[in-house]
């Protein structure tokens, strides 16, 4: 019963696909021989937009590339223009965007680990992962003013202060979020079920990771100290940052990355709390930029690039994003060749796919 | 300005990617933007530990152009993404879309040269 | 059939947007909002559905998917736009392939404003939702 092809269409819309995505699976039996992702679903356009919104106003188009990352992208946007025009943003507001960066992590990881979760079909630790998950979010809004979009980012530092009284009672919370965490991250890492569904799918050797481009959990769950984080850009430089590996090669490794950095995140986070500096939040800011500027961090879900080029006018002649998801799509096709149909979703799942941020 | 970017040649492509490839380096991005002179700069970067390294092809619009996905096969996302949206021609891709991988309601949306400012000043004279 | 009002189900698809309103259409589903107290169930077949949650602006490449979507759902049933996105187009009505609204593609009854949109504004919208899905039965009863 072997050579007998079929073609088995999956998505965009799909009970298990939060977003649309669709992969032509080209299947043998029930295993997956070759899958060909076709996306565009979520195409926008926005970077044809630069023409006609200030550098200014852009922030708040970049921010919304994607309402998952959103904070990382506004701040990624900011750094670049600003490294275009030479400001120096506070320390201060320096702090402040590394805090609100690792907060979007936590909110971000514990949304994906319950997609995963109820992926499987365990939606009670779906449930909980989100219930934990909205603490983060009342720190986001109570500190921003918005749970997912926030637009507190702006060229030239940030639009509000958080009191240090305040920080400290953040702080003091982060303790019994902490606390839910490890109960979370106990059932991931160890339950049965969970793990014979993971364990070994999905497989993505340390030199396919590297040679595909893979980046954030998808090259660090395959053994690749990659990590834009180490660059010390924003208050990393201070902080001292070392990334979190495994070595399984598989879901479980990528699953494994994301729990533990949760707790990285709480770590940074208190010591930001504990560091950080007095003083004003933004500078004026004045002039156009002019020239180009790379600027890249580290997402949630790894490296993001923003390619910025100015001509010295209000609006950017040129702007370009390459987002993590992009460049894990070969890493994705990869793993999910030989793979079986029944496993096509969770290995899917596994590269936290973010569609809105892939296609602009 | 934080770019240092080389200008090469397109029959360079190729090789340059593989010189990359050899040094244990990463390919980072495929930026596509359009020239100051007319034309497009097609920026390949790269990353090794942290350090990027830019070489840059500038080319007439709709010009056919080496894939380098023979040295890194995850360069076909940037080069399908590139030909829908500029209209370039990569040949020697290991996935060919086709011009479906995101598929537009105009054709070839960034195919133009660099746009106009569109701030207009209002001269003295006129204001008053 | 006053079932249908008593415990509606949904299709959420995602036609082109950032994604934060559907992170909230999530949000709510969970144990701080649980709009399934309420006999509200996401399900994943529109043959199954009553209310079809949209969001985003609708790009060129979802149009289709969109129609057959809603045409697959059966009557009665209601189109619920959520987030600014999905109402007008919001702040990527100006892109090349974004339509500007669900209303552009299918009818829709109900708006639900905000970028990204509030749990609660979502389920404010949903309520009212059922309360036009409850109309648009009595109507199809009547013509019968």
């Amino acid at each position: 019963m072997t050579g007998k092809r079929t073609v088995i269409p999956f998505g965009p819309q799909h009970p298990v696909l939060p977003e649309p995505i669709h992969l032509d699976l080209v299947v043998e039996d029930e295993h997956v021989v070759e899958a060909i992702p076709s996306i565009g679903y979520v195409h926008r356009g926005l970077e044809s937009l630069v023409d006609r919104r200030d550098y200014s106003d852009f922030v708040f188009l970049a921010e919304r590339i994607c309402g998952i990352c959103s904070f990382t992208h506004s701040s990624t946007f900011c750094q670049g223009i600003e490294g275009l025009m030479g400001i120096e943003i506070p320390d201060r507001a320096r702090y402040l965007r590394t805090l609100w960066g690792e907060y979007s992590r936590i909110h971000s990881h514990l949304l994906w680990l319950g997609l995963f979760a109820d992926a499987l079909g365990f939606e009670s630790l779906f449930y909980n992962a989100w219930k934990i998950r909205e603490s983060i979010l009342n720190e986001m809004e109570a500190t921003t003013g918005g749970r997912v979009i926030q637009g507190v980012c702006k060229v030239g530092g940030v639009r509000r202060d958080i009191s240090n009284d305040f920080l400290s009672g953040m702080d003091n919370r982060l303790d019994a979020v902490e606390d839910e965490m490890q109960e979370l991250v106990k059932v991931f890492l160890n339950d049965y079920t969970l793990k014979k569904r993971v364990c070994g799918k999905g497989k993505l050797s340390a030199s396919d990771a590297y040679a595909l481009g893979a980046v954030g959990p998808v090259a660090r769950g395959s053994g690749v100290a990659q990590d834009v984080r180490m660059t010390d850009y924003l208050a990393y430089k201070d902080l001292g940052f070392k990334p979190i590996i495994a070595d399984s090669c598989d879901g479980y490794g990528r699953c494994e990355v994301r729990c533990k950095e949760l707790f990285q995140s709480v770590d940074l986070i208190r010591r930001i709390i504990t560091d950080i500096p007095e003083g004003d939040v933004s500078v004026a800011v004045k002039g156009n930029p002019d020239g180009e500027y790379f600027s890249r961090s580290e997402q949630p879900r790894g490296e993001v690039i923003h390619y910025i080029r100015g001509n010295g006018t209000k609006n950017l002649t040129q702007f370009r994003v390459r987002t993590p998801t992009l460049t894990n799509v070969p890493a994705l096709v990869s793993m999910l060749a030989g793979c079986e149909l029944a496993d096509v979703p969770q290995i899917v799942l596994t590269i936290d796919p973010c569609i809105g941020c892939m296609e602009r | 300005m934080n770019m240092e970017v080389m200008q090469i040649a397109v029959s360079e492509v190729e090789k340059t990617a593989a010189e990359m490839k050899n040094q244990g380096y990463r390919l980072v991005v495929m930026t596509c933007t359009p020239a100051v002179g007319g034309g497009f700069d097609i920026t390949y970067s790269f990353d090794k530990d942290l350090a990027l390294k830019h070489f840059r092809i500038t080319m007439p619009a709709e010009s056919e152009i080496p894939s380098i996905c023979g040295s890194f096969a995850g360069a076909f996302v940037y080069e399908n993404e590139i030909h829908d949206l500029y209209g370039f021609v990569f040949n020697g891709m290991t996935i060919d879309f086709k011009g479906t991988f995101i598929r537009t309601s105009v054709p070839y949306p960034f195919k133009k040269e660099i746009p106009e400012p569109t701030v207009t000043k209002v001269k003295k004279e006129d204001a008053a | 059939m006053t079932s249908a009002a008593k415990s509606p189900w949904l299709l959420h698809y995602n036609a082109s947007s950032c994604n934060g309103c559907d992170i909230e259409i999530l949000a709510a589903l969970t144990p701080l909002y649980d709009v399934e107290r309420f006999g509200i169930i996401n399900t994943g077949n529109p043959a199954h559905a009553d209310i079809f949650v949209v969001t985003g602006g609708v790009n060129e490449q979802n149009k289709e998917v969109l129609k057959n979507l809603y045409d697959q759902i059966p009557e009665p049933k209601v189109v619920v736009a959520v987030g600014i996105c999905a109402s007008s187009g919001g702040v990527f009505r100006d892109c090349y392939n974004v339509s500007g609204g669900v209303d552009t593609i299918i009818p829709v009854d109900v708006y639900v404003p905000g970028c990204s949109v509030r749990p609660e504004a979502l389920i404010e919208g949903v309520v009212k939702a059922i309360g036009v899905l409850e109309e648009k039965r009595a109507k199809m009863e009547a013509e019968k």
